[in-house]
């Protein structure tokens, strides 16, 4: 027995292996994320989302792998990248030098400028964080990496749990809305860019207060498809988030309408295209946001209360339809309610006619006309002139079929 | 020892050797075989089984017809909706999920559980319908929670939208999920569950021809489930729209003057049976009907004393009350009874040993007298003459006591009292004392309004009667108009023998009834410049039965029925009023007088022979009341 495991040793252990990579997996494919397997209780505590949401041992070990080679790999391609540029890309140097000395001149000057645009711009951001004063906390992140799929857009950000970061946490440049947080590591977040197949939002266009759905694609475009054709949409409309997702605070700027165009899939929808404000091409830093205030300050309530007004005035396509259809209260004035008037001198009956509580009701007056027709009093020939069941006179012409 | 281990070892190693040759060689032939089941000869099974894995079926809903009434004018239109449901495909576990969608979507938690619950033992691949007509931010929270609840799908489909107010509500109907009971029935063989159909008025008559054919896309999805990208599709047929015989500006006046009332208006052009108004009162939303009802509504529709769902037009069964003395004239002058008959009248008489009185002393009364005066003695007494087989005979003629055949669910038939259908339905013999009752319109008799107005319209059109219709016939197939015509029977179209002599006498005393002066009954209902001739009815509701079946009991007050029509021979349009607790036919009368002149000013209109005036002057009256309205200058 004891010569049996001795002389099988080598593949005992291969197959011991095997065997745990199988099991390995086997749980993993059974016990998907929802599972709290053992390793991942930590993650409770700091990365479990709203939902309970886990991320599986495995997962977190791979991740936790990678993620210093990321780290090292980001980093030192871009020490390589220095060494390339600062020692061995010489060769045209010296034309670069005369080219450079001028630019450094005009630079100067334009950094002057640009001192000038940071305030601006430090005062823009004061300007909305004053008008966005229910975004509490903000945490800075750096772009380490992306997914490596063509069809997914989603890139791996420098800080995880550790540093406060949930899932679900919207993600914002000063330029506007890029995506949000979606699976948290310790040291590591993943942000799914608004432009992900998966990727939606709430938003209003600013001008109209049209509310839409804002979705991205396989290709990475970012559109609006929800809405039907209506004219007052043009391009170059402000587009920013509604708050009605549950994700994106209300009033973040996503971007402006690039196109309108028929949606031939989704009839009776037009597919509006988005240029997102941000650019999601070249993200290096972001903000994460991580806290929110419940409770607005005035001017954002205010704010609010007038979009969401705007927002009911015509919240649902049922309402500016059912304007077509008829409707006894409207104000629209027609033949009946304008004869409708009491002719009480007329009413020889009336005490004898009205109960209490129910009114009587008013007789028509009919209108003058231009000669006597077939309703006209007297107009009627005897019975023995008449065919039964046959029309006096034809018709007026009847109808046309409705479209 | 050295020897003999190494002796050993290569005796064990050629067996063994062996031995495991033949067994990989053994492993890699069953390898063999398994690969060569598995690529070449199930190759196309797999195929398609991974390929049910990627792509995915998803229906695209036919957006049903809409509808319109004789002119084109919108009726019923349809709105763009989006409802949410819930996939259970996913390998998932749902119920960590749940409260943060019943949070987004604005769901009690329970209520989405409970709806698990009931869909338990629905197979997997089955959606569960969550919530219908979500708002904006509900499907935003959808769309921004993709990679968290993958689970959730909507649907765009296009949702029915009804007037408001209940306008039209009973003719029109409304829609709803397809129930269980139905799916047995052969009538939804082509139903799944689910789907949505017409559940009363035309929205289920003309079911199928509004419905149109749902279509579906064959959508590619991840491992997640979510769509990648379209393989193909299926494009959805919309339901064919309906053009009915209704008219719109007739409806609207119809309405108006039933607004706050109870009962019904119907209004029908008799040389055709062209439906041009049908109004019941109270009335409900099909809106609420169209979205998840409310238990609150429902409760307040089911809790309604007037019964609000019922169609009164087709489905209220009442005492004509003297209405019927024009079917009366029609029995006594064709059977040569009422040509000479003369009654005195001192407010009654005894008939069978009982005094039935009049409501007023009119002296010396003929026919002629006796429908504009509405003089229950002369009836009493044509009553007796006549005998109740006659008259049951000439009511059914009519059509009292059956079906018209209309085109809607439900109609009720009424009764037409006769010896023999005491003897089926109570099993007593006929009293012949109870006939006097019948003679004006009381006793055991009940006409829907419909009925009404087909009957009186019919014979005001010399004895010309149509079948009451909804739609029109060229709207349909050969097949689709046998088809309703075969669901739903009726007395239809007919024509029953009139004299010219009799059609007059009829038709002239009708107009005496809303003529001023002379006769008192429906004169207050006078226009002027219009041939508007009728009869009224004021209806006792002391009969119990009668009681019961309006669900009222919260008044005694008469019913008031008038039927009118214009012009007064081969009319253009008849209108039966049902004012329930209306207490007088007069009042009823004025209300048919508003829809009679909605019409007659529709009509002139359209031929161009209205006065176009800013501000409308008084017509200048004709001293006698005929010869139309001839305004000064002309």
């Amino acid at each position: 027995m004891d010569s049996f495991f001795t002389r099988f040793k080598n593949p005992m252990v291969l197959i011991a292996i095997v065997l745990t990579q199988v099991i390995a997996l086997a749980i993993q494919v059974q016990r998907p994320a929802r599972d709290a397997a053992g390793g991942a209780r930590e993650m409770d505590a700091t990365g479990g989302g709203p939902d309970g949401r886990k991320v599986t041992l495995l997962r977190r070990w791979t991740i936790l792998g990678i993620t210093p080679v990321e780290r090292v790999v980001h980093g030192s391609s871009l020490k390589v990248r220095g060494v390339w540029d600062g020692y061995i890309d010489l060769r045209h140097t010296h034309q670069q030098n005369e080219q450079l000395k001028q630019d450094v001149a005009r630079l100067r000057e334009e950094q002057a400028s640009f001192a000038e645009d940071a305030a601006q711009g430090r005062r823009l951001q004061t300007l909305l964080a004053f008008k966005q004063q229910y975004v509490t906390s903000t945490v800075a992140a750096q772009v380490i990496g992306t997914s490596g799929s063509e069809r997914s857009h989603v890139l791996y950000l420098d800080k995880g749990s550790d540093d406060g970061l949930k899932p679900e946490q919207p993600v914002i440049t000063p330029d506007g809305v890029v995506g949000k947080i979606r699976d948290v590591f310790p040291h590591t977040a993943q942000l799914l860019l608004i432009n992900d197949a998966t990727a939606g939002a709430g938003v209003i266009l600013t001008s109209t207060r049209v509310r839409g759905i804002l979705r991205g694609s396989a290709t990475g475009q970012v559109q609006i498809n929800n809405l039907t054709a209506d004219s007052r949409i043009k391009p170059g409309e402000q587009v920013v988030t509604s708050g009605g997702d549950m994700v994106f605070p209300r009033g973040l700027p996503v971007g402006v309408i690039e196109s309108i165009a028929p949606d031939p899939l989704h009839q009776p929808y037009t597919a509006i295209r988005i240029k997102p404000a941000a650019n999601l091409a070249r993200l290096e830093e972001v903000l994460v946001i991580t806290g929110t205030s419940s409770t607005l300050p005035p001017t954002a309530a205010q704010d609010a209360a007038d979009a969401e007004a705007a927002a009911q005035a015509n919240q649902r396509a049922a309402d500016l339809i059912a304007e077509k259809l008829p409707s006894l209260h409207s104000n629209a004035s027609d033949s009946t309610a304008a004869n409708g008037a009491e002719k009480p001198a007329e009413d020889t009956e009336s005490q004898v006619g009205s109960v209490s509580g129910i009114p009587n009701s008013g007789l028509p007056r009919p209108k003058p006309i231009l000669h006597p027709d077939r309703f006209s009093p007297g107009a009627t020939p005897p019975a023995e002139d008449l065919r039964p069941g046959a029309a006096a006179e034809p018709l007026p012409a009847q109808s046309q079929k409705p479209q | 020892m050295d020897l003999d281990s190494v002796d050993r070892k290569e005796k064990l190693s050629a067996t063994r050797l062996q031995v495991s040759q033949y067994g990989v060689a053994l492993v890699l032939v069953v390898l063999g075989c398994w690969l060569w089941r598995l690529q070449i000869l199930g190759a196309d099974t797999y195929r398609v089984l991974a390929e049910q894995n990627r792509v995915r079926k998803v229906p695209v809903l036919a957006p049903r017809g809409r509808i319109f009434d004789r002119y084109g004018r919108i009726l019923v239109d349809n709105y763009p909706s989006v409802t949410c449901y819930l996939l259970r495909e996913q390998q998932k576990d749902l119920d960590a999920d749940l409260p943060m969608i019943a949070a987004g979507l604005h769901i009690p938690l329970e209520q989405i559980q409970d709806t698990l619950r009931n869909f338990q033992y629905a197979p997997k691949y089955q959606p569960i319908p969550l919530k219908q007509d979500i708002t904006p931010d509900e499907q935003a929270f959808i769309e921004a929670h993709r990679n968290e609840l993958p689970e959730l799908e909507t649907l765009d489909e296009q949702r029915r939208l009804y007037p408001k107010d209940g306008f039209a509500a009973h003719l029109i109907g409304y829609v709803g999920e397809v129930s269980e009971n139905d799916l047995n029935q052969e009538r939804f063989a082509a139903y799944e569950p689910g789907d949505v159909v017409g559940k009363s008025g035309i929205e289920e008559t003309y079911d199928s021809i509004l419905r149109g054919t749902d279509g579906s896309r064959d959508i590619v999805v991840n491992s997640h489930g979510r769509e990648v990208g379209q393989m193909g599709q299926e494009l959805a047929v919309p339901g064919q729209d309906l053009r009915l015989t209704i008219d719109l500006d007739v409806q609207m006046a119809a309405e108006k003057a039933m607004e706050g009332k109870i009962g019904s208006i119907v209004a029908m052009d008799p040389h055709t049976g062209e439906i041009l108004a049908m109004v019941s009162r109270p009335t409900y939303d099909p809106n609420q009907f169209s979205v998840r009802l409310s238990s609150a509504y429902w409760k307040s529709i089911m809790e309604n004393p007037d019964h609000p769902m019922m169609n009164k037009a087709i489905q209220a069964q009442l005492a004509p009350g003297s209405t019927f003395k024009i079917i009366m004239s029609l029995a006594g002058l064709q059977e040569n009874v009422a040509q000479s008959l003369r009654v005195m009248c001192n407010g009654g008489g005894m008939f069978y040993g009982q005094f039935h009185a009049c409501d007023k002393h009119h002296g010396m009364v003929d026919i002629q007298n006796a429908i504009p005066w509405s003089c229950d003695t002369f009836y009493y007494t044509l009553a007796e003459k006549l005998g109740i087989d006659t008259i049951a005979r000439y009511g059914s003629s009519v059509g009292i006591g059956q079906k018209t055949g209309i085109d809607l669910p439900e109609e009720a038939s009424g009764i037409m009292p006769s010896v023999l259908w005491k003897l089926k339905t109570q099993h007593q013999p006929w009293y012949p004392g109870e006939v006097i009752s019948v003679g004006i319109g009381q006793g055991a008799l009940e006409v829907t309004p419909l009925q009404l107005a087909r009957a009186i319209g019919g014979i005001a059109s010399g004895g010309v009667l149509a079948r009451p219709h909804v739609v029109f016939a060229d709207e349909l197939r050969a097949d689709e108009l046998s088809a309703i015509r075969s669901t739903y029977p009726g007395s239809g179209d007919k024509t029953i023998p009139l004299t010219n002599a009799n059609w007059q006498i009829i038709t002239d005393a009708m107009a005496q009834t809303t003529a001023p002066g002379g006769f008192d009954t429906a004169a207050a209902a006078h226009m002027d410049g219009i041939d508007f001739a009728g009869k009224t009815g004021t209806a006792q509701v002391m009969s119990h039965s009668a009681l019961a079946r309006t669900g009222g009991g919260h008044s005694t007050v008469p019913n008031a029925w008038f039927v009118g029509i214009a012009p007064r021979r081969n009319p253009d349009i008849v209108v039966a009023v049902l004012w329930e607790h209306g207490n007088w036919g007069n009042n009823s009368a004025k209300l048919a007088a508003q829809v009679i002149d909605a019409y007659v000013t529709e009509q002139r209109a359209r031929a161009g022979n209205l006065q176009k005036v800013a501000a409308a002057p008084k017509p200048v009256q004709t001293p006698d009341g005929a010869g139309g309205t001839a305004p000064a200058g002309q």
